[in-house]
């Protein structure tokens, strides 16, 4: 009835987007934060938030990420995927009728299972179905996409699909076998959950052996507790894995990071980079070849610095220095607005208490990072002539140890300082980035 | 009689509100089943409770429970009296507000208040 249409109408009029940028998605990232900017359409972080998902760049390695993440939307909810040449301001447009789109929703939604928490999710391709393949049809693929959104490549930029309950991106599935009973996941949860901690938990022994203790009680959700260990100050703490990435806002595309948390002190932390270093570049490599090497490198500063700004909470400034990075790309010179921007980054004292003595690579800390950022762009603005220095591309062997001690604040703020090198945007040969 | 009337108009309101927002639900909701998934581990799975045991620190805790438990027993009879009594009352409370903000700003600098 024509309440329910307009009350659909006014909730989805701003649909909240999940930004997930894979390796090689540069370009659609900026479009979509372009768009999402100006028809303040919020980007949030969490797919609880979320109505659209949207995915740029080769989604492959994000695979089994992308599933989870996506069983974790409630409905009504939708997936966009911004290929290359694709016209996004369309593609987002199609996703956004898409959540209207009410009859369509409750048959995706009818067809979802939820493992829940302590099962074994979807993801894990031992056999368990994702029994939306069953009626997943490639007819679905060409609903609101290609033809009418105009991409260039032939068929392969982005499409809309508003009812995936897994991944057919990364190629065909078998259908598996047809479980439309729910019933039998709450069963697996306990018994299974146990088994899964000692076959599937790569991190070393923290979670793991907390099925076995409580054995005669159930344990809440299907999940152990965390075991205790000693800390620094000898107190005996919980011992906490907790990832980081790669589905995280603004956060370098496919860097996982597996912390050890204690307290929210990082015990230790190991990095990993998913997908290829040359894979990185191309997606710098196609909003970056019209642009002259100075203009290029304060695009990849001012982004870094809209990034680090989003990061450190102070989101109108990190919004202007994405609105200057457009223009560049676009071909302007702003100069006035970034020493603007400059001046005002000093002024502010409580970017400069929270970001001080954060130490990070290159003998600087935080702060210090930001500043030069901002006034090697500016500097490669106004004097065309010398590109910047570009940072050092081993960053992730030195990560570890910087990261060891620093509070989860901190951490964030040091991965967002190491961004540029890991944007993959210079273009030093041999950088293993 | 009057006041039994707005009994059973405030209880006919409340039952109303709570029809309509499950009727809202009903009509509105592509899928009745309440969304039970794992906590958002930027696409990884979960592996153990999150839910971490910390220290209490009782002593802090304790230090700033007191200070400001004795300053409301004591100030709910000062305030009914503060009036008649004049600056010289006030002059007082403060005065013993004073001491006990030392036992506060001492559990400040060692950290109670930090909860992160």
């Amino acid at each position: 009835m024509g309440l329910i249409e307009a009350l659909s109408r006014f909730a989805f009029d701003r649909p909240h987007l999940l930004l997930v940028e894979a390796p090689g998605g540069t370009a659609g990232r900026l479009a979509v934060e372009q768009h999402a900017r100006r028809r303040g359409w919020p980007l949030v972080d969490t797919p609880a938030d979320a109505d659209l998902l949207v995915t740029t760049g080769t989604t492959a390695v994000l695979e089994e990420h992308l599933v989870r993440v996506w069983e974790q939307f409630p409905g009504p909810r939708g997936r966009v995927h911004i290929g290359p040449g694709a016209d996004v301001g369309c593609l987002l447009q199609a996703g956004r009728s898409s959540l209207l789109d009410r009859s369509r929703q409750r048959t995706d939604l009818r067809r979802t299972t939820r493992p829940g928490p302590g099962a074994p999710t979807g993801a894990d391709m031992t056999g368990h179905d994702m029994s939306g393949h069953a009626g997943h049809d490639p007819g679905h693929m060409a609903m609101g996409g290609p033809e009418s959104c105009g991409n260039a490549g032939p068929g392969m930029g982005g499409h809309a699909e508003p009812d995936m309950t897994g991944m057919a991106m990364g190629g065909t599935q078998p259908a598996g076998n047809a479980e439309p009973d729910m019933g039998g996941h709450a069963e697996h949860e306990m018994g299974g959950k146990a088994e899964h901690d000692m076959g599937g938990n790569a991190d070393p022994g923290t979670g793991g052996h907390a099925g076995h203790d409580m054995d005669g009680m159930a344990l809440p959700a299907g999940l152990g507790m965390a075991e205790r260990a000693a800390d620094r100050d000898g107190l005996k703490l919980d011992v906490l894995t907790v990832l980081w990435g790669p589905v995280l806002s603004n956060w370098p595309a496919g860097l996982v990071i597996t912390t050890v948390l204690q307290g929210d002190v990082v015990q230790e932390a190991t990095v990993r980079l998913l997908g290829d270093a040359h894979v990185r570049r191309a997606g710098w490599a196609l909003v970056l070849p019209r642009l002259d090497a100075p203009a290029a490198a304060a695009v990849v500063r001012l982004d870094a610095l809209s990034r680090l700004l989003d990061v450190a909470g102070w989101r109108r400034t990190a919004l202007r220095a994405q609105r200057l990075r457009d223009e560049v790309v676009d071909g302007a010179h702003p100069v006035a607005d970034v020493k603007r921007l400059d001046r005002e980054l000093s002024r502010s004292r409580a970017m400069a208490r929270m970001t001080s003595g954060v130490r990070t690579t290159h003998g600087e800390d935080v702060l210090q990072r930001c500043r030069r950022w901002i006034a090697e762009a500016a500097e490669a603005l106004a004097d065309c002539s010398r590109p910047p220095v570009a940072d050092e591309p081993d960053v992730l062997h030195v990560l570890p140890t910087l990261l060891t001690g620093t509070d989860v604040a901190g951490m964030r703020l040091v991965v967002a300082s190491v961004d540029l090198a890991l944007s993959g945007a210079d273009a030093r040969a041999g950088a293993d980035v | 009689m009057g006041d039994l009337l707005a009994a059973a108009v405030l209880l006919g309101v409340g039952c109303s509100l709570v029809v309509v927002l499950y009727g809202l639900s009903i009509a509105l909701a592509p899928d009745p089943r309440p969304v039970v998934v794992e906590p958002f581990l930027s696409g990884h799975e979960v592996t153990e409770h999150a839910g971490s045991r910390y220290h209490a620190r009782w002593y802090a805790a304790t230090i700033v429970f007191l200070a400001f438990d004795m300053e409301m027993a004591f100030m709910f009879p000062w305030a009914l009296v503060v009036g008649e009594m004049g600056t010289a009352a006030v002059v007082e409370m403060f005065g013993f507000l004073g001491v006990l903000l030392v036992g506060v700003v001492y559990a400040w600098r060692e950290g109670a208040f930090r909860w992160a």
